[in-house]
């Protein structure tokens, strides 16, 4: 699909929310519309090239996926490519929910576009481990009672799997600090917290890698 | 059926209980009670469903992508109020990739709140749905609002004081007496369920209608969606195995589920609906604000005497507010002493949330019972002990304050600065109560099969409180076999029908009917194993994991299941109603000891003490997690939360996940819950929910123990940096000059 420019194209546009805003603080009987006044732009010239198709790395596997410019990374996962563990909530990089692993670095999958991520590796909670084979911070999820609806599960799994790569001895502060990002409705951060400590504790014992 | 008397259980919990008579139908399985001893119950057993969960495999609502699917766009009023005087979307359905649309109002019809749903739009990608909503041809005719009803009504509550009368009934103050008249005030809160409201519907060509929807009410979604598309029940079934948080926002279908299937069956395809945050925090709920003004009288001996006052509620466009305090928990006697009114306007409505409307209004009232004590010399932990009425407070209160040491923890001298410190401490209390006890008619199907697994259906939703694991653990406690093998089906409305999850009543509505469904499949094994192997069937016994046969050889679980023939055999439980058990309300208490920092404002909390009992714990480990969440949703009603909306342009200005701040990793404390293990002894389980009642009291233990570090008494939530600096300046706490 062509996108369309930003000017006619983009959600409220800067002229009928200032028309908006000036109509009901008045509580004049201006109208509030769209329409008419951004018809107009329709001719202009059309910014961006077609859909491409993209190869990176998923979860250690090479994987072809077309997509347009402005796709990002989540939406790829979770539309074209059918891997619906990381979650849109807040489609702002502000919750941690649709946290992945780009190159090993954690990333807020709702900011970074798919094309960014060409000949690079992305790890989701799909790859850390399977329900056959358990990652142990997953298994220390599961004992440690770190779920209840789940929805922000695979990104706190996926934070949690980075945070334990880069500090392998972490303690409660540590993770306190790197899985701040990562938001939970329900209130399992305390026991996000001591499954993750569990799960470092484990690991670090060379009981399990 | 008949229902007959028992012997007498015992319900309540060690140290205080008593004989209750249950009341149960013929040939139902033999109620639960304080002396039943378990092998599973009460124990800490993971969710059976947390595999699922911690690997991505879970398949939420909004996971689904059924072939042939078209994503939908929903374009929302950007005013609060007026009238819709055109809409045409015609140019937004010749987009290319745009599949077909929908208006959600008709030229004339109110607009309402910002937010309000204009139209619906679907297309072959959300982007090119959220693409086609700006060339929707739309006018609205505003009209004046009112977004700030309560800037309004802090100035008249109270005038003409609705109390005099009532006052007058308990006679003119006399010195040995103190009365307090104070004003509180609490926010707008918002649910914000990770997983936004929505659903996927599809209409199908045979004239049924498919849906996966995030819902807290199956059955509900699919009543409320037959009658929208005129189509008989039994043509809609409603999915729903995993969602992902709802906290009251999702027990009825809002409008995006009708408007969804409406344009599903006007295409024929699959089509995804779910909301983007923004509208999550515009139109799909909230907590509603609140003023209330309580007038309490007490003599310095620590008596109550009288306790009334105003309240408003704050609900929107809609809905309803209205305020539960914990005033009648105190009083013998409940004299109608509130005059209650809901004020309207044009913000989004309100809807149940977590445990509607108690936590504001026990935000002011376990505030204003707290600053009585502090006035008449009391300690406020003593002079509830004294003044409730149930004795299950006085045994969790003491037990709470052992926990958090209240005796070395309290602060002798609120407000008072050390030259060594910028910091002061204290400690506070709260309580709580709530119903939960459930009811309602429900089934619960229970299959053995001949493998030996145990299969248990029921078509209501686990939204996350641990539905599905209390279930296997009732399955398999009941019939004596190991957990796993034990499975579990939620979700499904071609299922047994189920509760609708909310009042905490879940696990209390369907745990004695998977008990009873158990305890029926159990006895039809015995029956198909008594013809085949020639038996009387009351020669045969159910025991833990084996059947016992007339010559006292025992059968092995699975062996007895390998006997079967090829047909599984099953049973149906039904509800039975509820008989008089040990008590009809929930207790619980919390305690907050926190810091007050006397430059910032900030308050830290050190540590929250909550003390809670449901009847039967069926599973400790995911009680306590709902008791731990329900805390930090408190910790975020108390500090952070608040929807906030300018007067003038009538739009909420912190409409996402940055701008309105929910409680983080950081900001949670050590968090101890103390479940009282018992047994209500009102059903064959005695379960009693828990959701709800541990959300009510955190506020106010967090505003009282502020109160006992630094004297300064916080009227309003959340209690943020600014607040709580504007009362230390008050009462001139901790100046540095």
């Amino acid at each position: 699909m062509t996108p369309e420019p930003t000017e006619s194209g983009g959600g409220f546009t800067r002229r009928s929310f200032l028309k908006g805003v000036s109509a009901a603080a008045v509580g004049s009987s201006a109208p509030v519309s769209q329409g008419p006044s951004v018809a107009q732009a329709e001719d202009a010239p059309v910014i961006g090239p077609d859909p491409v198709t993209i190869t990176l790395e998923l979860n250690g596997r090479p994987t072809r996926v077309r997509v347009e410019p402005r796709t990002t990374l989540l939406d790829a996962l979770r539309g074209q490519l059918a891997m619906t563990g990381a979650k849109e909530v807040c489609d702002l990089g502000a919750c941690g929910a649709c946290t992945v692993a780009l190159d090993g670095k954690p990333v807020n999958a709702c900011m970074v576009l798919a094309l960014d991520c060409e000949a690079r590796s992305v790890l989701t909670v799909e790859g850390i481990g399977t329900p056959d084979a358990l990652h142990p911070i997953q298994r220390a999820f599961v004992e440690h009672d770190a779920t209840q609806c789940g929805y922000c599960t695979p990104g706190m799994i996926v934070s949690a799997h980075a945070c334990l790569r880069e500090h392998k001895n972490a303690d409660r502060e540590t993770i306190r600090e790197q899985l701040a990002g990562n938001l939970c409705r329900c209130g399992t951060y305390p026991r996000v917290i001591s499954a993750t400590l569990a799960a470092a504790e484990r690991m670090a014992g060379g009981r399990e890698k | 059926m008949t229902e007959q008397d028992h012997d007498t259980i015992r319900a309540g919990f060690d140290g205080l209980n008593r004989e209750v008579r249950p009341r149960q139908r013929e040939g139902d399985a033999p109620p639960w009670s304080l002396d039943t001893k378990y092998k599973l119950v009460g124990t800490r057993i993971p969710r059976i469903d947390a595999v699922a969960k911690v690997t991505g495999t879970a398949r939420y609502p909004s996971d689904e992508r059924p072939k042939g699917l078209v994503y939908a766009a929903i374009l929302r009023s950007p005013v609060p109020a007026g009238t819709l005087a055109r809409i045409d979307l015609t140019k937004a359905l010749a987009l290319p990739g745009v599949a077909g649309g929908l208006a959600a109002k008709e030229v004339g019809h109110k607009v309402r709140y910002q937010g309000d749903e204009l139209c619906i739009v679907a297309a072959t990608s959300r982007a090119i749905a959220e693409d086609a909503l700006p060339r929707v041809d739309f006018e609205i005719t505003p009209s004046e609002h009112d977004v700030d009803p309560i800037t309004a009504a802090r100035e008249t509550i109270g005038k003409p004081d609705p109390l005099p009368t009532s006052l007058d009934e308990v006679g003119p103050a006399k010195t040995d007496q103190v009365t307090l008249k104070q004003l509180y005030e609490t926010q707008t809160q918002l649910h914000h369920p990770l997983e936004p409201h929505g659903v996927t519907a599809w209409f199908k060509a045979d004239g049924s209608l498919e849906v996966w929807a995030s819902t807290q009410a199956t059955f509900g979604m699919r009543t409320a969606l037959a009658r929208a598309l005129v189509i008989p029940q039994n043509k809609v079934r409603v999915r729903t195995e995993y969602m992902g948080g709802g906290f009251g926002s999702k027990l009825m279908p809002g409008v995006e589920a009708l408007l969804c299937a409406r344009l599903s069956k006007q295409l024929g395809k699959p089509v995804h609906c779910f909301l983007d945050r923004r509208s999550e925090a515009l139109a799909v709920g909230n907590r509603p604000a609140s003023l209330q003004l309580h007038t309490v009288r007490a003599n310095k001996d620590g008596k109550l005497l009288f306790w009334g006052g105003e309240t408003l509620g704050f609900p929107g466009y809609a809905g309803r507010a209205s305020i539960a305090t914990s005033r009648d928990l105190y009083f013998e006697s409940k004299p109608r002493a509130f005059e209650h009114t809901d004020v309207r306007g044009n913000t989004g409505a309100a809807r149940p949330f977590r445990a509607p409307p108690h936590p504001q209004g026990f935000f002011a009232s376990e505030s204003i019972i707290d600053e009585i004590a502090y006035r008449i010399g009391k300690d406020p932990l003593s002079f509830r002990i004294d003044n409730l009425k149930n004795p299950l407070y006085a045994l969790q209160l003491r037990t709470g304050a052992d926990a958090i040491a209240w005796d070395a923890r309290f602060n002798k001298n609120p407000g008072r600065v050390n030259t060594d410190s910028r910091e002061l401490r204290g400690v506070g209390v709260a309580i709580t109560t709530w119903g939960g006890q459930g009811g309602g008619r429900n089934q619960v199907r229970c299959r053995i099969h001949q493998n030996g697994r145990v299969e248990v259906r029921n078509g209501a939703q686990d939204i996350g409180t641990g539905t599905r694991t209390v279930l296997a653990i009732v399955t398999a406690e009941t019939l004596g076999i190991p957990l796993d093998l034990v499975d579990v089906y939620l979700g499904d409305t071609n299922d047994p029908s189920g509760p609708a999850s909310g009042g905490s009543t879940t696990a209390a509505s369907i745990s004695p009917t998977a008990r009873r469904a158990a305890w029926l499949a159990g006895r039809e094994l015995l029956t198909a194993l008594a013809e085949k192997l020639g038996h009387k069937v009351d020669q045969l016994k159910l025991e833990p994991g084996r059947v016992l046969l007339p010559d006292g050889k025992p059968l092995p679980w699975k062996t007895a299941c390998a006997n079967l023939d090829n047909e599984p055999v099953e049973a149906l439980g039904t509800r039975a109603r509820n008989w008089r058990g040990f008590s009809r309300r929930v207790c619980g208490c919390q305690f907050a000891e926190v810091r007050v920092d006397l430059d910032t404002g900030h308050v830290g909390i050190d540590k929250i003490v909550a003390v809670q009992d449901c009847g039967t714990v069926v599973d400790t480990l995911t009680a306590e997690s709902q008791v731990i969440g329900a805390v930090i949703q408190g910790i975020g009603f108390a500090l952070y939360e608040e929807r906030l909306v300018d007067p003038v342009l009538g739009r909420v200005v912190n409409d996402d996940l940055e701008d309105y701040r929910l409680p983080g990793m950081k900001e949670v404390p050590e968090i101890v819950p103390i479940l009282m293990h018992g047994n209500n002894g009102h059903t064959n389980t005695g379960v009693v929910g828990l959701g709800e009642p541990p959300v009510i009291p955190t506020a106010a233990a967090i505003a009282n123990a502020i109160r006992n570090a630094t004297g300064v008494r916080m009227h309003r939530l959340p209690m943020t940096k600014a607040r709580v600096l504007e009362g230390l300046e008050r009462m001139k706490i901790g100046r540095s000059s």
